[in-house]
């Protein structure tokens, strides 16, 4: 059973494995993240580092000046506090209206085909055409809410929506309007694969509909909703254009998240060493966030 | 108690709609009536006299309103053009970046949905990172390099940049798409007698059609709604896009129903794809895409 | 038309090792069936002979030539899938036009190819439409239509027939026996079941747990099963195993049941003595070799209870309790027999027929 007597050498030199063949595939995106990622984030670092004086064209090595300011900057734990602020509101409130709607999805009911193109609509709408429309809603004068509350005559003075104490909450109000969408296809696909068997030994076992979702739903769903709440708060914390068009990080600095302070800095004062400087900060953060993600996701792949 | 659950979801199915709905809403009912509708007390839900003239107007015509027994004359609003040339150029670098990062998130995204190489994790791990970049990070070294060579204020110093967010995101979504093709029949075109490369060219991508398709028209989408890279890059340049007027207009004149029109006009595009393909687009594998359940 | 030859060919998946040095000659023209349960290395042996896997040890040949770096796309061999694996993009005709364009052939000659190869598996009608809106069999003929069209060396099939239901199945067998010989190709047809194996094969490999256990035609497995994992998994019913124990007392030889001793002739005592490494045995019976009657016939009978009835039609299986021990076998007898639950009867083995196993090998002895 031995190979036969005419052993010819295979007349291929070069054996293509599958290994190399996905190599050079990925040479683009290897060349991608070179040039377009990993090259524009080390010129930020150094740029860090220096004091960049832009309408003079000056810029000066300064080492770790800039993060020292930074770290001294009496307002800079203001900006983070702003930041995991409204962070916390758009999860939660992303969260568990995402898991609403997509738990109202999941049943049948006539217009539900019709109910799922309206509800992706926030999504389409751009985030910074959120930012400007729920600026108009929150109007004093002619905003949304206003006119509803004196038209139902539960007030009559005009009401300012976007106050300093609450100006937060009602920007995470409009970033969540336009974000739920995402999570909620993501969570009704995970329900979705919910074997229906389930849900009938469930009531046949006599199970009432919150007792169905502790014991049938929440346990399928619970790690798409963790994943959901990792990227949904990555998401918010570094949301930035609805707070430009919304309040433009107003009252005063009320809604003045990291980004947008990083903005300030680096486009009206402009400030770049430092602009960098807390970008840098920023980086870290979401590095971190972005670590838990990745691990989350592919620990479950096995 | 099953009549009772019909009748709750129902309401809520409402409840939600109208949530949905009433922002954009308030912006069509704003922008189909004139100014002194808009601050009239008390308010108007839906406009007394409707108006296509704030479309008229903020798309560079003359436009005449009728309101009640009198007709107000309209000049073209100084935005006009901006949004006229905006839209051009919005579409000129959706259409680009399109081009470009399908390009490069096909064969990377089935080279991570297919196949098993060395660090292969740690360049997934990259990938993630890139995708979640805040894009204001990236605009700081972007704004002083493309200073010296000279791209800002051009489209394609924004095709440019728009690919650091587009490329990791559609490879990601790509990925998770080509790893739920049936592998059998790509193996039976190497059979059949291809090589890798022209199983890939002749029987895994027309495959994979629709979700390229779909891939395709979210990059477009999100192309068409960037406003960060736009608005500090170009702004002010004729290679201004459409979502930088909205600053303008915001922080310069008062003008409500104008700017209500312009919102629509820039949301009219979004919106009709969205009805279009959004089955497409909810189907996708935007969060997760390694688990082979759930979008 | 060539002849297949795998070497001590290994496959480990990481540490998993899944073929574990299969030796295995196929002859030109010949149809080899690999047999065995779920997970046993056939379907990964097939794909590294396609060359869809890559080998972790071991060599291939092909008439002699070493196959172990070329790719798929040059091997010269055409494959059948589990699932069909038609492209969905293209109508039928495409489909099976596809490996011909490959090779950049004309477009007379493909239609002319195409055709002949839908006559021969009279699927002319379906050539314009597309694999969906075909049903299972349609879809499995296409692909035979697709690995006929080229005239390759070899077809390999991996469990073709899994996917269709039970009846076309018995008529898609005589078929592809039908193709093969009319084809005159090497045919290399993996499967876990076993009564396709049979009717199909000129010689059945039978893997289990990456090795090899037995390679000859489907007769010589039937009768002489090298070892307890052949005999046990070709045959339906499956064969009973009982343990018993070899005695010599004088001059006689006798194999021990729990209950009787069955006496046996001294050549055979002699291939015991000579085979076997020490007295524990395992007696193979065919349900067809065990026969069960209401009284006792000899003193080799044993006593059983009736388990369960099973009246097939054509005949009627019995599951009778040994009730010394409690073992349950399966007893083929006439199409009426009459038994009821609970009913003690006596059951007898055929001594000429029964298979006996060392039962620290497992391997055979008679």
């Amino acid at each position: 059973m031995r190979g036969l007597k005419t052993q010819k050498k295979s007349s291929s030199p070069f054996s293509l494995t599958d290994e190399k063949f996905a190599l050079i595939l990925i040479i683009p995106i290897i060349v991608f993240e070179l040039v377009l990622v990993a090259y524009p984030l080390a010129y930020s670092f150094w740029l860090s580092l220096n004091d960049v004086i832009f309408i003079r064209r000056t810029i000066k090595f300064i080492g770790p000046g800039n993060y020292i300011t930074t770290i001294l900057d009496p307002n800079f734990l203001r900006y983070l506090f702003t930041t995991l602020r409204m962070t916390f509101d758009i999860t939660v409130l992303v969260i568990f209206s995402a898991l609403g709607i997509a738990l109202l999805l999941n049943e049948t009911f006539k217009g539900r085909t019709l109910l799922r193109m309206i509800v992706l609509l926030p999504w389409a709408v751009s985030e910074y055409c959120t930012g400007v429309i729920f600026r108009f809603l929150y109007s004093e004068q002619i905003g949304f809410f206003n006119s509803l509350l004196m038209v139902s005559g539960l007030i009559n003075k005009n009401l300012l929506i976007l106050t300093p104490e609450w100006a937060p909450e009602f920007v995470s109000i409009a970033y969540a309007w336009h974000y739920t969408p995402l999570i909620v296809f993501f969570l009704l696909a995970g329900l979705q694969t919910v074997p229906e068997d389930l849900y009938r030994a469930a009531r046949v076992d006599g199970a009432g509909s919150i007792k169905r979702f502790t014991k049938v739903t929440y346990p399928h769903l619970r790690y798409a909703i963790i994943i959901s709440l990792l990227l949904a708060s990555m998401q918010a914390a570094i949301a930035t254009d609805s707070i430009i068009l919304l309040t433009g990080g107003g009252p005063g600095i009320a809604t003045a998240s990291l980004t947008w302070h990083i903005y300030e800095l680096s486009f009206r004062n402009l400030v770049l060493g430092m602009g960098a400087a807390y970008s840098y900060i920023l980086l870290v953060i979401m590095f971190i966030l972005g670590s838990a993600y990745f691990r989350i996701l592919f620990r479950k792949r096995g | 108690m099953v009549k009772i659950r019909r009748v709750i979801i129902y309401i809520l199915a409402i409840l939600v709609a109208i949530w949905s709905i009433i922002p954009v809403y308030w912006f069509i009912n704003m922008s189909f009536m004139t100014e002194n509708e808009v601050a009239s007390v008390p308010v108007h839900f839906w406009p007394q006299f409707p108006t296509l003239a704030n479309y008229l107007r903020m798309l560079g015509y003359n436009a005449t309103a009728t309101v009640g027994n009198k007709t107000v004359y309209f000049l073209p609003s100084g935005y006009a053009s901006a949004i006229k040339s905006g839209m051009v150029n919005s579409t000129i670098v959706a259409f680009c970046i399109t081009a470009v990062t399908l390009a490069i998130a096909i064969p990377t995204g089935y080279a991570f949905g297919r196949y098993k190489f060395r660090a292969k994790n740690k360049l997934l791990f990259t990938l993630l990172m890139s995708r979640s970049l805040p894009p204001i990070s990236i605009v700081i070294p972007f704004f002083m390099l493309f200073q010296t060579i000279d791209l800002l204020g051009t489209l394609s110093g924004l095709i440019i940049i728009y690919t650091s967010i587009t490329i990791p995101l559609m490879t990601w979504i790509l990925m998770g798409y080509f790893a739920t093709l049936p592998i059998e029949v790509e193996r039976a075109a190497r059979v059949d007698g291809c090589t890798r490369l022209s199983a890939l060219r002749r029987v895994v991508i027309p495959m994979a059609s629709a979700g390229i398709g779909t891939v395709a028209i979210l990059t477009f989408l999100i192309s068409w709604n960037e406003f960060l890279f736009a608005w500090l890059l170009n702004a002010g340049t004729p290679a201004q896009t459409l979502p930088p007027v909205f600053p303008a207009m915001l922080y310069h004149i008062i003008d409500n129903t104008g700017l209500a029109a312009a919102t629509i006009i820039s949301l009219i595009p979004v919106m009709a794809i969205a009805l279009v393909f959004g089955r497409y687009i909810t189907r996708l594998k935007i969060v997760d895409p390694v688990t082979t359940t759930g979008g | 038309m060539v002849k297949v030859v795998l070497e001590n060919l290994t496959k480990k998946f990481g540490k998993q090792l899944v073929v574990d040095q299969v030796n295995l000659e196929i002859q030109d023209k010949e149809f080899m069936v690999l047999l065995g349960p779920s997970g046993c290395g056939k379907t990964t042996t097939l794909n590294m002979i396609a060359g869809l896997e890559p080998i972790t040890s071991g060599n291939i040949y092909f008439d002699g030539n070493l196959m172990n770096d070329i790719p798929p796309e040059r091997r010269d061999i055409a494959m059948v899938f589990q699932s069909y694996a038609l492209y969905p993009t293209m109508k039928v005709f495409d489909n099976i036009a596809f490996p011909l364009e490959i090779r950049k052939m004309s477009k007379n000659n493909i239609a002319d190819q195409v055709n002949m190869a839908a006559n021969m598996l009279r699927i002319k009608s379906l050539l314009q439409k597309k694999p969906y809106e075909l049903s299972g069999g349609e879809r499995q003929r296409v692909a035979l239509a697709r690995a006929v069209v080229r005239k390759p060396k070899a077809f390999l099939l991996d469990e073709p027939l899994s996917n269709i239901d039970a009846k076309l199945r018995v008529y898609m067998r005589a078929e592809l026996i039908r193709l093969q010989k009319e084809l005159k190709t090497t045919m290399i047809y993996v499967t876990h079941d076993q009564v396709e194996a049979m009717s199909m094969a000129d010689r059945i490999a039978v893997m289990n747990e990456g090795k090899l256990s037995q390679v000859a035609d489907p007769l010589t497995i039937f009768d002489h099963p090298a070892n307890q994992f052949v005999a046990g998994f070709i045959g339906t019913p499956p064969m009973n195993f009982l343990d018993c124990t070899y005695q010599k007392i004088g001059e006689e030889s006798f194999l021990q049941l729990p209950t009787v001793k069955l006496k046996i002739d001294n050549d055979i005592a002699k291939i015991i003595e000579e085979q076997a490494k020490g007295q524990e045995l395992v007696i193979g019976a065919r349900p067809q070799d065990i026969s069960v009657s209401q009284k006792k016939a000899s003193d080799e009978d044993f006593e059983i209870e009736i388990y369960a009835v099973e009246p097939l039609g054509t005949e009627t299986v019995l599951d009778i309790c040994y009730v010394a021990c409690g073992l349950i076998f399966k007893a083929t007898t006439v199409r009426r027999f009459k038994a009821n639950l609970g009913d003690m009867m006596w059951a007898s083995l055929d001594k000429q027929r029964i298979h006996l196993f060392d039962k620290s090998t497992q391997k055979a002895i008679i």
